[in-house]
């Protein structure tokens, strides 16, 4: 039956209600993760069957979720992206704030090293200028010591990050699978509370951001979750059961942080393809850091290698064969953070050339090229004595010290002359009785030859293949690393521009607009006042037939 | 579209925090007066001040090596000019000695100052420059190049040769200047000492020459005085001309000085212009900036005021 006071009762709890779903989202408006929700009403139809069909008032259907599925993943994807450029620009920051520092420049450390060598050349032979040399080469190695050390720290934060991370995705992912159990006792979505269901949003919102997720929801609105996206088969929550992800160091190398889906049970390498902060670190550990520890190393090696070569190559203020100057433990991988000196005496510095040659000649002279010490004492100590006495303009013969030709050669202007471990240039033009005896350096203590070639090793670039000197390749290294922070930093802002872009679109779905709130607010208001009219009237009605006389 | 209370907010809020995070970098460079802070600001500018600063570094090296070889080259000019005066003076003594007036007592007389020139003449030869480096001696700096106690003449009078009472070598050491580019120190005792013929032809050294002129004053030989004169002016000549060497060398020391310091001023002026900042695009970058937060904070406020609640009694 119809009836005016049943359809206005009926009007009044219904509006009612829309009044508490507007009051709901007005006191929600700042929630995060709330959706506004929407009172449905239908009309009640009333009885089919009479002959006149009049309405029997209205009914509540459903308080709903404003919510677009398709928006909110879009946005947990942009976001996921968004955390990883993030935290990788973050890292990169770091490593560039450590490059970028002044005290730790690795150029000017080697301009005082060289500058100390070429102080040494101007006084070999005294005590203090050969003490500097050692010194800055102490300096050198700490400053690679230094600077490996802010790596390696940087190493033990991101590892240590990764595994707070980890951990709190194994509580997200356990919280929902409680969200999971609860959505289990209705079959329909629709009929689940919203209240619950932007609890398990905001769940599955915040393990987006620690790693790029798909999620997959059922017809009662329990969802699983797989990493990446459905199509990797790694699930990390079915319906009530979450899976773990365990972080550890790889056992091939220590520098490497593995994670694994499921590690005591079947267990799946995540590798680092998928995004939120954790690709984040992985990607800058993996790529940024293990690339400029490499850079380092390139530079230590090459600097190690070509300043021993040159002190190998001349003899100390003893008149030893040079010994080398730096040295790593053998076991080390990481070379540039274990770089030490390996000598003590400063008489121990190889400045001096191991051969010196007597000469008669008015008019040319017999310059050195090149030494190797170690192929000139290979019997233990230097020895040499070999005459080369020109004949004639273009011919010389080689003596040795007993003074018997061992060979006639002849000589055009231009021709080098050399013999084992040792070669040289004749300048201006020989003539005939001009005789250089190349023999043993008996006075190395004021000689500075090999201490000159340390020097110039400042601007060789071929010690990187012609790419550049020892400062040259540092400030392409630092320009690398300007460049990567830069780089990082675009891809953030336009993955920043994506995401608010997709939170818009979620926002303007399920956002709570004050305005809209107000109106309706005085929408529902006014029903709500109208529908108590209806009572009235029908009050009015009913006192009419009361009074009628 | 529907717009939401949490959209405008957060982009506010957005908005507001990059404009306040470039006024406070522009704030820092205005302060630090640099116009880059790390090398993100300008990667390949970064790099450029990095090897820039670098070369300044080298030159300022560059310099110091040169300032040494002129010091260096400055005290053996010195010795080379003390040699020309005493051999001058040497001259004068032989002349007077030459004088067959002169009796053997004059002579003997005239011996004794020679000899003090001979001594100071050795000394000459064992300086060492303000580091404790022998001038004069090539690579051997273990002992003294000369000695009182080595004659350069045999018992009979002949002269040795000069490897006999010298204890260095023909090395000179050779100071870098400019990149691949080497100047030589000076020159080694045997080259300014000796490496000239006497009036025979034959090698002999300003010690031999003095010892000689010595003798022949001690001997009272008249003959021997005479001879010595022209082999004491064959000295002189020599030492003349190691000196214009040493002079020439120095020149050359003083124009590579010259084209350091220009280059220097270069270097010092590309790197203020890399790296230093335009104060007045910066303070207008500011004023701008400041301007953009000021009208950013007043919309919000603005817009923050529209609410329909306002209207609602």
């Amino acid at each position: 039956m119809s009836d005016l006071l049943s359809i206005g009762t009926s009007g009044i709890i219904a509006y009612k209600r829309s009044l508490s779903t507007v009051g709901n989202n007005i006191a929600n408006v700042d929630t995060v993760g709330y959706s506004r929700q929407i009172h449905s009403t239908e009309q009640d139809i009333g009885s089919t069957s009479a002959l006149i069909n009049l309405g029997n008032g209205v009914l509540s259907e459903s308080v709903r979720r404003s919510y677009d599925a398709f928006a909110t993943s879009a946005y947990r994807n942009s976001n996921s992206l968004l955390e990883q450029q993030e935290t990788l620009y973050a890292y990169a920051n770091k490593l560039e704030n450590i490059m970028g520092d002044a005290n730790l420049s690795l150029t000017s450390v080697f301009d005082k090293f060289f500058a100390s060598a070429q102080a040494l050349v101007a006084s070999p032979a005294s005590g203090s200028a050969r003490q500097g040399f050692l010194t800055e080469a102490k300096n050198v190695a700490e400053r690679f010591k230094l600077i490996s050390q802010q790596f390696d720290q940087l190493d033990v934060d991101s590892a240590e990050e990764i595994g707070s991370r980890v951990d709190s995705l194994n509580s997200l992912t356990k919280q929902l699978s409680i969200i999971n159990y609860s959505l289990m006792a209705k079959s329909d979505v629709n009929n689940q509370p919203g209240g619950l269901l932007d609890q398990r949003d905001q769940l599955l919102q915040e393990i987006s951001t620690l790693i790029k997720i798909e999620s997959v929801e059922k017809a009662n609105g329990v969802v699983d979750v797989y990493i990446g996206n459905k199509g990797t088969g790694l699930q990390l929550l079915k319906d009530v059961t979450p899976v773990a992800v365990k972080a550890s160091i790889s056992k091939q190398n220590s520098e490497k942080v593995e994670l694994t889906l499921d590690p005591y049970g079947e267990a799946k390498p995540l590798g680092n393809g998928y995004g939120g902060k954790l690709a984040g670190i992985q990607d800058f550990r993996g790529n940024t850091l293990a690339n400029m520890r490499s850079r380092l190393d390139d530079i230590a090696n090459a600097f190690m290698d070509s300043v021993n070569g040159v002190q190998l190559s001349g003899l100390d203020a003893q008149g030893n064969s040079g010994k080398a100057l730096f040295g790593v433990a053998e076991d080390v991988t990481r070379v540039a953070g274990h770089m030490q000196v390996l000598l003590t005496g400063v008489d121990d510095i190889a400045t001096a050339s191991p051969l010196i040659i007597d000469q008669n000649s008015e008019t040319a002279s017999l310059k050195l090229d090149s030494w190797d010490t170690s192929t000139l004492a290979l019997n233990g100590s230097i020895d040499t004595n070999i005459t080369i006495a020109f004949t004639a303009g273009d011919e010389y013969e080689v003596r040795d010290s007993e003074g018997d030709v061992i060979e006639t050669v002849v000589y055009q202007p231009g021709d080098k002359i050399s013999g084992d471990g040792w070669a040289a240039s004749v300048v201006n033009t020989p003539s005939e009785g001009d005789v250089f005896v190349i023999k043993t350096n008996n006075a190395p203590k004021g000689d500075n030859r090999n201490i000159l070639a340390m020097a110039a090793l400042q601007t060789d670039r071929e010690v990187f293949n012609g790419l550049g000197s020892f400062g040259e390749i540092y400030a392409d290294v630092l320009n690398e690393l300007g460049s990567i922070v830069v780089q990082s930093s675009i891809s953030r802002d336009a993955q920043k521009v994506l995401t608010d872009e997709a939170q818009t679109t979620k926002d303007a779905a399920s956002g709570v607009s004050l305005d809209e709130e107000a109106a309706n607010l005085l929408r529902f208001q006014q029903a709500y006042q109208a529908n108590a009219q209806i009572i009235q009237t029908s009050n009015r009605l009913f006192e009419a037939i009361l009074n009628a006389r | 579209m529907r717009v939401t209370n949490s959209m405008i907010y957060d982009r506010v809020i957005t908005q507001l925090n990059n404009q306040q995070a470039r006024l406070a970098e522009t704030q820092e460079k205005i302060s630090t007066g640099k116009n880059i802070l790390k090398p993100s600001d300008s990667p390949d500018q970064v790099a450029a001040l990095d090897r820039l600063e670098s070369r300044v570094r080298q030159t300022e090296r560059y310099l110091t090596n040169i300032n040494s070889i002129k010091d260096k080259l400055g005290q053996q000019e010195l010795a080379a000019n003390t040699m020309n005066d005493d051999l001058s003076r040497v001259k004068e003594l032989l002349i007077q000695g030459a004088n067959g007036t002169l009796n053997a007592a004059a002579r003997d007389a005239l011996a004794i100052e020679l000899k003090e020139i001979y001594n100071s003449m050795i000394s000459l030869g064992n300086r060492k420059d303000v580091d404790g480096t022998y001038l004069f001696s090539g690579y051997v700096q273990d002992r003294a190049p000369f000695s009182f106690d080595l004659d350069p003449l045999n018992q009979d009078g002949s002269e040795k040769v000069f490897k006999e009472y010298y204890a260095g070598n023909n090395e000179v050491q050779v100071i870098t200047v400019d990149d691949g580019y080497q100047l030589e120190v000076g020159m080694p005792g045997n080259q300014l000492f000796a490496g000239f013929s006497n009036q025979d032809g034959n090698p002999t050294s300003v010690f031999a020459v003095l010892k000689l002129a010595i003798k022949g004053l001690e001997d009272n030989d008249v003959a021997q005085v005479s001879k010595s004169i022209d082999d004491v002016g064959i000295a002189l000549t020599h030492v003349n001309n190691r000196l214009a060497a040493i002079g020439s060398k120095l020149n050359t020391a003083e124009t590579q000085l010259g084209i350091h310091q220009s280059r220097m001023e270069s270097y010092e002026m590309t790197i203020s212009r890399i790296a230093d900042l335009d104060y007045t695009t910066a303070v207008t970058e500011l004023k701008n900036q400041s301007l953009a937060l000021q009208a950013g904070q007043s919309s919000f406020a603005q817009i923050s005021n529209l609410s329909l609640f306002n209207y609602i009694r």
